[in-house]
């Protein structure tokens, strides 16, 4: 049922007419409306759009945190908000933008809480310390197992995340932008190995051009609407982001793989 | 536990405890005593017992408030529990108001844990947000509104009706004592801990799922909402059981998760265990000092944990801020 973290295994996400609203009354406002994302088997997509435009949001109804006000996430041929908590969290992981701890928690028990939705209520099964101890392995984190959670830097704090969601062996992994706060070679570090991982993917961005290079499709929001989808090729329009972001861009396409370069506001 | 069970107005040597202990679970006769069987399996036994089983509860459920609500200053009577237990106990002392045909202690363990119980209520009723949530933050806020009404309405009852003698007793019972817990509610109280225990283990993965916040817990496949009602609720509940019997006993719910964590490391797997038995061992010592440490009189047990629980605490905090300077 669940992919094994590092071979390939995932299953669709399909979402349509989702729909978030906060408020009541004259209050009532509306941060999401009819989103619709597809995610095919295996592939990467990249969630990009201006702050406040819904990416978290529509992140966190993907994940089954909530339930949408509106519509419906499909995956594989389930229906995720009828699932229960724990077989929820068996098939999506979600990386958090700001997962922060005053614990004086060790990286393993970080990366152990992944096996949590595994777990039955007393005992563990036996092949946790080894999926664990691969989790670490995969994002390179293995040789900071016993260090405290307050020592380590963003870019580790980042892997340590990466390994936790990989450790709960999910088909569908979200990431809420993980590349935050990482320098550039830790930012391409950090693609590669969700692209490596070979599950269903869907990672909210900020940088158009690492989003080109790495994503095969690209969802862009605006206001809580969907307003492009599709490859880098066809979304990534000089004019859509003079729309969307406000910014005057040059894209080429440069040996197969779209560039984008801004000038200025 | 043998010295508790020794220690007391009569001296009974750790040999001669062991004894009575042994033949009581039909491991022989060992030559003991009539007297000595009363004083340590029937006098002192039932106290030993339910000092351990307070002490296991109040800790285990300041363990599982810190965690929850994320704060490190949460403890078992933040939710407003023993302020309404006392407005029952309070009324039953300086009203005189029988319950149910009850009068003396019996109305009074009655009277507690019916005020206690509509003290939970009330809190539960302002906590509980749209959609049946319960929200730490919103919980703790209620209990210490309620804790106050209910502060207030015993002081101006003890002002207005009280005389010195019922001013006493109501001191008294708030500062709890193990001393007039009867051998029948021993069982309750035995069995109040032993459920507790099961249920919070059985919680022990889904409260390390907190570590990253809710929606880190929720991501993990914890039933937020379901685990809280089960948790704050069950809380409550148990503690109204409690303060019934032995009125608030302070510092071990906020200190012994503390302590334990300082010791173990915050996963719950080991932090709970051994929280039970700290909280366990602590109280079984309390009760004994505030049985012997004065001769002839009953020091309220709140002061003892008082006593033995602040420089423990302090020795940890500083031996933590050496550590983490290191």
């Amino acid at each position: 049922m669940s992919g094994t973290g590092d071979t390939s295994g995932g299953a669709a996400l399909r979402a349509e007419g989702l729909t978030w609203h906060v408020g009541r009354g004259a209050q009532r406002r509306t941060v999401l409306a009819d989103a619709a994302l597809d995610a095919p088997v295996g592939t990467v997509t990249g969630l990009l759009g201006p702050n406040g435009s819904g990416k978290t949001t529509l992140l966190h109804l993907l994940a089954g945190l909530r339930r949408p006000s509106a519509g419906t996430v499909r995956i594989g041929d389930d229906d995720l908000h009828a699932l229960r908590a724990g077989a929820r969290a068996r098939r999506v992981a979600l990386v958090e933008q700001h997962a922060e701890t005053g614990l004086d928690l060790r990286v393993r028990d970080v990366v152990a809480l992944g096996r949590t939705p595994h777990r039955g209520r007393f005992a563990a099964p036996v092949d946790d310390d080894a999926t664990v101890g691969g989790a670490m392995r995969f994002t390179d984190v293995d040789h900071l197992a016993d260090r405290a959670w307050p020592t380590l830097s963003g870019g580790e704090r980042q892997r340590v995340h990466l390994a936790r969601a990989v450790a709960q062996e999910p088909e569908v992994l979200l990431l809420d932008e993980p590349t935050n706060h990482l320098d550039l070679g830790h930012q391409l570090d950090l693609l590669a190995r969700v692209r490596a991982l070979g599950v269903t993917a869907v990672a909210a961005l900020h940088d158009l051009d690492l989003a080109a290079a790495h994503c095969d499709r690209l969802v862009v929001l605006d206001a809580g609407r969907v307003v492009a989808a599709g490859p880098a090729a066809d979304v990534l329009t000089p004019d859509l982001v003079a729309r969307v972001w406000g910014v005057r861009v040059d894209v080429t396409e440069v040996d197969g793989r779209v560039r984008v370069r801004w000038w200025g506001r | 536990m043998t010295y508790a069970l020794g220690r007391g107005s009569v001296d009974v040597p750790a040999d001669r405890v062991v004894a009575v202990v042994a033949r009581r679970l039909g491991l022989g006769e060992h030559g003991v005593t009539l007297a000595e069987d009363q004083i340590v399996w029937q006098l002192r036994m039932p106290r030993v017992l339910a000092a351990a089983a307070c002490g296991t509860v109040l800790a285990l459920v300041g363990a599982v408030l810190q965690s929850l609500t994320r704060n490190d200053l949460a403890d078992p009577y933040l939710l407003g529990i023993s302020g309404g237990a006392a407005v029952g106990a309070v009324s039953v002392i300086v009203l005189g108001i029988g319950v149910g045909g009850l009068v003396g202690s019996a109305a009074l363990a009655l009277a507690s844990f019916l005020g206690a119980l509509g003290a939970l209520v009330l809190v539960l009723l302002l906590a509980v947000g749209r959609g049946g949530t319960l929200d730490p933050t919103r919980t703790v806020l209620a209990g210490v509104a309620v804790g106050q009404a209910a502060a207030a309405y015993t002081s101006f009852l003890v002002m207005v009706h009280g005389d010195s003698h019922s001013a006493d007793r109501v001191m008294r019972w708030t500062l709890g004592s193990i001393a007039r817990v009867r051998t029948d509610d021993v069982a309750v109280l035995v069995g109040t801990a032993l459920v507790t225990v099961v249920v919070v283990l059985a919680c022990a993965g889904s409260l390390d799922a907190f570590a990253f916040g809710e929606t880190g817990a929720r991501s993990l496949g914890v039933d937020v909402t379901r685990l809280r009602w089960l948790l704050l609720a069950g809380s409550a509940l148990v503690v109204s059981v409690l303060v019934a019997h032995v009125g608030a006993i302070g510092f071990v719910g906020l200190v012994v998760p503390h302590v334990a964590r300082m010791v173990v490391g915050p996963g719950h797997r080991a932090l709970l265990p051994t929280t039970a038995v700290a909280g366990a061992v602590l109280l079984v010592w309390a009760d004994t000092g505030a049985r012997t440490l004065v001769d002839g009189t009953e020091i309220p047990i709140s002061v003892v944990t008082g006593i033995v629980g602040t420089p423990l605490f302090v020795w940890l905090l500083h031996r933590s801020r050496r550590r983490s300077m290191a």
